[in-house]
């Protein structure tokens, strides 16, 4: 019999084919229009990338408006992280950067900037402004935009309550009296830990690797990846010592009302974070990067750093009067050039991490 | 052969696997009458399934022709060659109920769908399968579902229906009964059929024609009863189950001479003889033979006995109401025309 | 060439052109970084630095040993549950397989976050241990579990517990009682003859869990980076060290790492492969159908306080998660910072709004399923074939996704797409294109082992019957392994969801997805209980509703492809 025209796909087969298909095409179509609709934005005028606390504690909102309302651009402002995720950021995107602008490498972390010739240098025109004692950068890599001292913050009550003596010099850390009364930063994780790490090495000298080891004895373990958790720890009283700014007492005055900070500075031992700013090599917006490195050293700019609980590198610019009486600071200034510290810190870093690992 | 119009004409099929580079068949060759049930045998390993497959158009060969209804298939796709398949492990698509099981051959021939219902029912009625319809594969029994591969593959009326070792996979008793019901669905369809198979009882219960392949092509072929007690080759008579195959080592005035003794002849000297076990009685008339008894198994209904004659061993089967015990000598009785002539 | 060869020839290219230049490649690449300098030549001298530096040996070091603790842990908790699950039948049996899917399916950021909760500082444990202390005058000290070493082994065990249970499981399903019996009527004691009988039976179960386990537990990150504190993994060394542009020593740790990882996993297809791979993870079926044994008064027991255990190990962190993401600062109940997270606008941290984050999440996951469902379908096929030329190589790549460190898999497609014609970093495609790559092998796995069931001669008769190829393909084999393109493409939904280490490296500001956004909010200052908690919540209730609708779409889409 029949001998049917036969293998012609069925009309249900087709129609479930078709119906498959378009649903499938009509997803993929508009997952990717949203996708291109939530990408679509404003193209701006410049991006910078920086550390998070730049904008979350109000440095940030309080310049980039008026820098935006001054050249009449549109700047975009990228957090990826901490400075060090900036930088890695920065890194990958070598071959094709996005970033104008990397803002907050402080002066133990720009050798690595350096190191992997991410910048680009540039003399601001208005450098005459830069308090002298703050151009650690020779290279013009970066323009400084504001700083502050490491410092030793101590618990008053705690202090008073263990009979413990207020350190006066850093080296007093190591004594015995205060095992585990202190907490310390991981260096690789904190940029503050960083700057702490240079600083004791440049105060112990030939003597560093001892002196971490009995800083790691000291710190018995209480050594954070952050100085967010480093903070809150201190306050909740894990220890009495702990590695901050010199801004610490003032801050306490200013946001509670309360002076139980013992901040501590040795006249001889200034330790200055120095934060800058710097062009990415290859920026794409090079000309409003240059301004917006001009626009640091105005006053517009340094009259806000102390969103940032840091001080102004520009000479004459006022400054709030706690900060005045509670901050403090040193005479003698121990910070070693970029080059000093590209030099050594591998074996700095590699001694830190034998005495506490 | 026969007078009957040629279903299937395969001539010179060569095929090696890829890669493999040895060749499964060989200037295989051969012919399927209208309406006949040919049964190709053989050995595992021997290609038997290679040849439905070439049939079916999975496998594309090398060279030859395969001729069905007259077409020349050997281009076509497989499912333009308008055949049947009934598997093993039957094959049926478990997420359809036997009716759309069976109408699928149906539907791709875009038949009308009154036609589809009145063929479905037809055939199911044909392999007893009436009230079945909405069953799905996993309700079945084993039989149950062979059935229905079996209808499936019957009721688009193909040109040939390849069926290969549709029963192996079900029960020893079930498998006799439906042995015959094959046979009786298939000649009732009167649809030509090959059946592949490596049991010897099956193929002479079920088919007219009965073919043994070896080495890449059919090495004898013939109707069941030729191909049972007188098969002309002793690889056919091996795989048709004459255990008593003997080297005829010299000829001597009306006596032939072989490992397990004298026999009368007449006649050409033979190379080879052989007979069936179940030829050897335990009463005359016949030629007697003097055996010494190695073993018996008792089967029932009959023995089947491990024996020594003169130098060689050799097998009979007997019936059982008579006590034959390990040790015994015993005399038995070959009809000389039982006696194979092999080469 | 025939029409036959270009099909084969498109199935077999486009797998392994998707893995060279998105997996292969980017990984080559990174261990380029590795043996060479700057300047391009060849050098050990990463490879030596990183060896002989005592504290990279000791991130090795603690690696290895952690995962060899977590994996012996999990795999002797498992067992006794896999024994009972197979051979007693006891109400509470369903609860236990289904409660064993949860952390399966679970973003590993959000059971960090759950840990968090309850043995931090301010958290549940010590919350309970204070009140004791106060009410009873106890005087039980506070425990600090987080940040050590034991806490990873908690977490890994928590993460692993279900696939070494499904793993021993349907082996001891599988095992054959009949010798169990035969020993026991040849007058061996119960002890004896699991012992004797029944452990050795199990013996590549035990090993092929273990060595998977292990695997699982070498490349974690997500639980290490929030609660591991300073117990670095290699997988999160590689993290800091990319991060601190130490491209090579990472690279050079990277190379140590995925050697270590290979013979793990060598070691899982080896003996996975003398069981036959019945341990293959098999994602889709629950386990334990059969259960036969009624259970006695002390087994009853026995499986009440192993039922207690699961539940409250799974569910604990869980429960925690929830109560917290509700709990209001004066101990009412308020879903104020649900309301907080959908309705924030753009954190000027984390550079984009919570709710961005989800719908990124979202639209990246059904992507993904797009991209990888496709491919592990054709792979599927491809793997079916038992050889052709490059089938071992087949095999072996879709092992580096599953193998591969999740870091370097980011930071190597970022070096290697983030210049050249397509500029692939930095855009919403790479993350799709990464998601897809971790995904699609384990979704090629789910429709193989679907596309393995199907009975060969189902095809054949279907083409008999008249049907083409693609006919025969669709009305025959596809309705069978719908169930399987299912679990992959849900799988791939899931993965991508959870995703946290290459998403990390490869996601920029506008296109973060849920975890990273979660990690972003645990990590940063200031961490808010309250809204970092609701938003595990959602991450995990968008996470279980997927797995919940498949299996109602499955229900569905099986009814509809049968034909009655």
């Amino acid at each position: 019999m029949s001998r049917g025209r036969t293998g012609s796909i069925s009309g249900r087969t087709i129609a479930i084919l078709v119906v498959i298909g378009i649903l499938i095409t009509a997803w993929v179509l508009g997952t990717v229009y949203i996708l291109y609709l939530l990408g679509r934005e404003e193209e701006p005028d410049l991006v910078i990338y920086t550390y998070e606390s730049f904008q979350s504690y109000g440095l940030g909102p309080a310049v980039i408006p008026k820098f935006e309302e001054l050249h009449d651009v549109k700047v975009k402002v990228v957090t990826p992280g901490d400075v060090g995720t900036v930088l890695g950021m920065v890194n990958v995107e070598k071959e094709r950067p996005k970033a104008d602008i990397i803002l907050g490498v402080d002066n133990s972390m720009l050798f690595k900037a350096v190191r992997q010739d991410l910048l680009e240098p540039y003399v601001p025109v208005n450098i005459e402004r830069l308090d002298p004692t703050m151009d650690f950068d020779p290279g013009h890599y970066v323009v400084p935009f504001d700083y502050g001292y490491i410092a030793m913050i101590c618990n008053g009550e705690m202090m008073r309550q263990r009979g413990l003596d207020i350190p006066g010099d850093l080296l007093d850390l190591a004594d015995e009296e205060y095992d585990g009364q202190i907490l310390l930063l991981d260096p690789a994780t904190s940029s503050t830990g960083c700057s702490f790490m240079i600083w004791a090495a440049s105060v112990a000298g030939e003597n560093h690797s001892s002196f971490f080891r009995d800083l790691a004895d000291n710190a018995n373990g209480r050594v954070l990846g952050s100085w967010d958790a480093m903070y809150d720890a201190w306050g909740d009283g894990e220890a009495p010592i702990a590695i901050s700014y010199g801004l610490d007492t003032a801050y306490e005055v200013m946001s509670t009302g309360t002076n139980n900070t013992i901040t501590v500075v040795p006249d001889h031992q200034g330790y200055r974070q120095i934060e800058g700013a710097g062009m990415v090599k290859g920026a794409p917006h090079p000309e409003l990067a240059r301004k917006f490195l001009d626009f640091i050293l105005t006053d517009e700019f340094q009259s806000e750093v102390y969103n940032n609980y840091m001080l102004p590198v520009v000479l004459g610019v006022p400054i709030d009067p706690d900060f005045e009486e509670y901050g403090e600071s040193a005479l003698v200034h121990v910070e070693p050039t970029t080059t000093e510290v590209m030099d050594n810190y591998e074996d700095w870093y590699q001694a830190w991490r034998e005495a506490f690992f | 052969m026969g007078d009957g119009a040629m279903s299937v004409v395969i001539r010179d099929i060569d095929l090696s696997y890829p890669g493999s580079g040895s060749r499964v068949l060989e200037g295989f060759g051969m012919d399927i009458e209208d309406g006949e049930i040919y049964s190709l045998v053989g050995g595992s390993g021997s290609g038997k399934t290679t040849v439905l497959n070439v049939i079916a158009g999975f496998l594309e060969p090398a060279r030859g022709r395969i001729m069905i209804d007259g077409r020349d298939v050997t281009r076509e796709k497989p499912h333009r060659r308008n055949i049947g398949m009934v598997f093993q492990d039957y094959a049926l698509f478990p997420h359809m109920s036997v009716r759309s099981n069976i109408a699928f051959g149906l539907r791709t021939r875009n038949m009308p769908r009154r036609e589809i219902d009145r063929r479905v029912k037809d055939v199911l009625e044909l392999t007893g399968l009436s009230g079945y319809e909405s069953k799905l594969p996993s309700a079945l029994s084993g039989g149950e579902k062979q059935r229905v591969a079996l209808s499936r593959a019957l009721v688009y009326e193909p040109d040939l229906l390849l069926l290969d070792e549709p029963l192996s996979a079900l029960d020893a008793s079930l498998r006799e009964g439906l042995r015959r019901e094959l046979r009786r669905i298939l000649k009732s369809a009167g649809t030509s059929a090959l059946y592949v198979t490596h049991d010897q009882q099956e193929a002479v219960s079920i088919s007219d024609r009965i073919g043994l392949l070896m080495c890449g092509r059919i090495h004898e072929e013939g109707d069941p009863e030729r191909m049972y007690w007188r098969p002309m080759k002793v690889e056919t008579a091996r795989f048709m189950g004459v255990a008593n195959i003997l080297k005829v080592e010299r000829s001597e005035g009306g006596f032939i001479k072989t490992p397990a003794g004298r026999f009368p002849w007449a006649g050409n000297t033979p190379e080879m003889i052989g007979f069936r076990p179940e030829s050897l009685r335990l009463e005359g008339p016949g030629m007697r033979m003097s055996c010494r008894v190695r073993s018996v198994e008792y089967r029932g209904r009959d023995l089947l006995l491990d024996l020594i004659s003169s130098r060689a061993g050799i097998k009979g089967v007997v019936s059982g109401r008579k006590p034959v015990r390990k040790g015994d000598r015993i005399e038995l009785f070959l009809d000389p025309d039982d006696i194979i002539v092999l080469s | 060439m025939s029409a036959k060869a270009l099909r084969t020839a498109g199935l077999y290219l486009l797998p392994m052109v998707f893995l060279s230049l998105f997996c292969l490649y980017p990984l080559l690449l990174m261990a380029g970084y590795g043996v060479t300098d700057d300047s391009g030549r060849l050098t050990l001298k990463y490879l030596s630095e990183v060896l002989h530096d005592r504290i990279f040996r000791d991130v090795i070091t603690f690696t290895i040993v952690q995962a060899f603790v977590s994996a012996l842990v999990t795999v002797l908790l498992a067992f006794p549950g896999a024994y009972l699950l197979a051979r007693y039948r006891f109400p509470g049996r369903s609860v236990i397989m289904a409660a064993s899917t949860v952390p399966f399916v679970l973003p590993s950021l959000v059971l960090a976050v759950g840990f968090l909760g309850i043995f931090g500082a301010q958290g549940l444990l010590n919350g309970l241990i204070a009140d004791a202390n106060s009410y009873l005058g106890t005087g039980i000290p506070e425990i600090g579990m987080l940040y050590t070493k034991r806490i990873i082994v908690l977490a890994h065990v928590f993460f692993n517990f279900p696939i070494a249970l499904r793993i021993l499981n349907s082996r001891f399903e599988n095992l054959d009682v009949s010798l169990e019996n035969a020993a026991r009527s040849m007058g061996s004691g119960r002890i004896r003859t699991f012992l004797q009988v029944t452990l050795p039976q199990m013996r590549y179960s035990l090993i092929s869990s273990f060595s998977l386990v292990f695997t699982f537990c070498m490349l974690s990150l997500g639980v290490i980076l929030v609660i591991g504190g300073l117990n670095h993994t290699l997988e999160v060394e590689l993290f800091s060290l990319f991060n601190d542009l130490k491209v090579h020593q990472g690279s050079a740790l990277f190379i140590i790492e995925s050697l270590l990882v290979m013979l793990a996993t060598g070691v899982y297809l080896w003996s996975s492969s003398r069981e036959g791979g019945r341990s293959e993870i098999s994602l889709g079926e629950g386990v334990g159908r059969k259960g036969s044994r009624r259970s006695g008064a002390l087994q009853m027991i026995l499986i009440s306080l192993y039922i207690a255990m699961v539940v409250l190990v799974i569910f604990g962190p869980l429960i925690v998660i929830v109560q917290e993401s509700l709990a209001s600062g004066d101990g009412g109940i308020t879903l104020a910072w649900y309301g907080e997270v959908i309705s924030r606008q753009v954190d000027p941290v984390l550079s984009i709004s919570p709710l961005r984050a989800i719908i990124n999440s979202l639209l990246f996951g059904s992507l993904t399923m797009l991209v990888s469902v496709p491919l592990a379908w054709m792979t599927a096929h491809l793997m079916l074939r038992s050889r052709f030329f490059g089938k071992g190589l087949l095999d072996l790549m879709l092992l580096f996704p599953l193998g591969a460190s999740s870091i370097a898999l980011g930071y190597g497609l970022v070096k290697a797409y983030s210049s050249g014609p397509v500029e692939l970093a930095g855009n919403w495609y790479l993350v799709v294109l990464v998601h897809s790559v971790i995904a699609y092998p384990l979704g090629a796995r789910a429709i193989h082992s679907a596309l393995k069931a199907v009975p060969e001669n189902l095809v054949k008769a279907a083409r008999s019957m008249g049907a083409s190829p693609i006919e025969a393909y669709f009305r025959t084999v596809l309705p069978l392994i719908l169930p399987g393109i299912l679990i992959a493409a849900v799988f791939s939904f899931a993965i991508s969801l959870g995703e946290l280490g290459a998403t990390l490296m490869v996601s920029r500001e506008a296109y973060v997805t849920m975890p990273v956004f979660l990690y972003r909010m645990i990590e940063g200052g200031g961490r808010e209980i309250g809204p970092m908690n609701a938003f595990a919540v959602i991450l995990m209730l968008i996470t279980f509703l997927s797995f919940l609708g498949i299996e109602l779409g499955k229900k569905a889409f099986m009814r509809w492809g049968m034909e009655r």
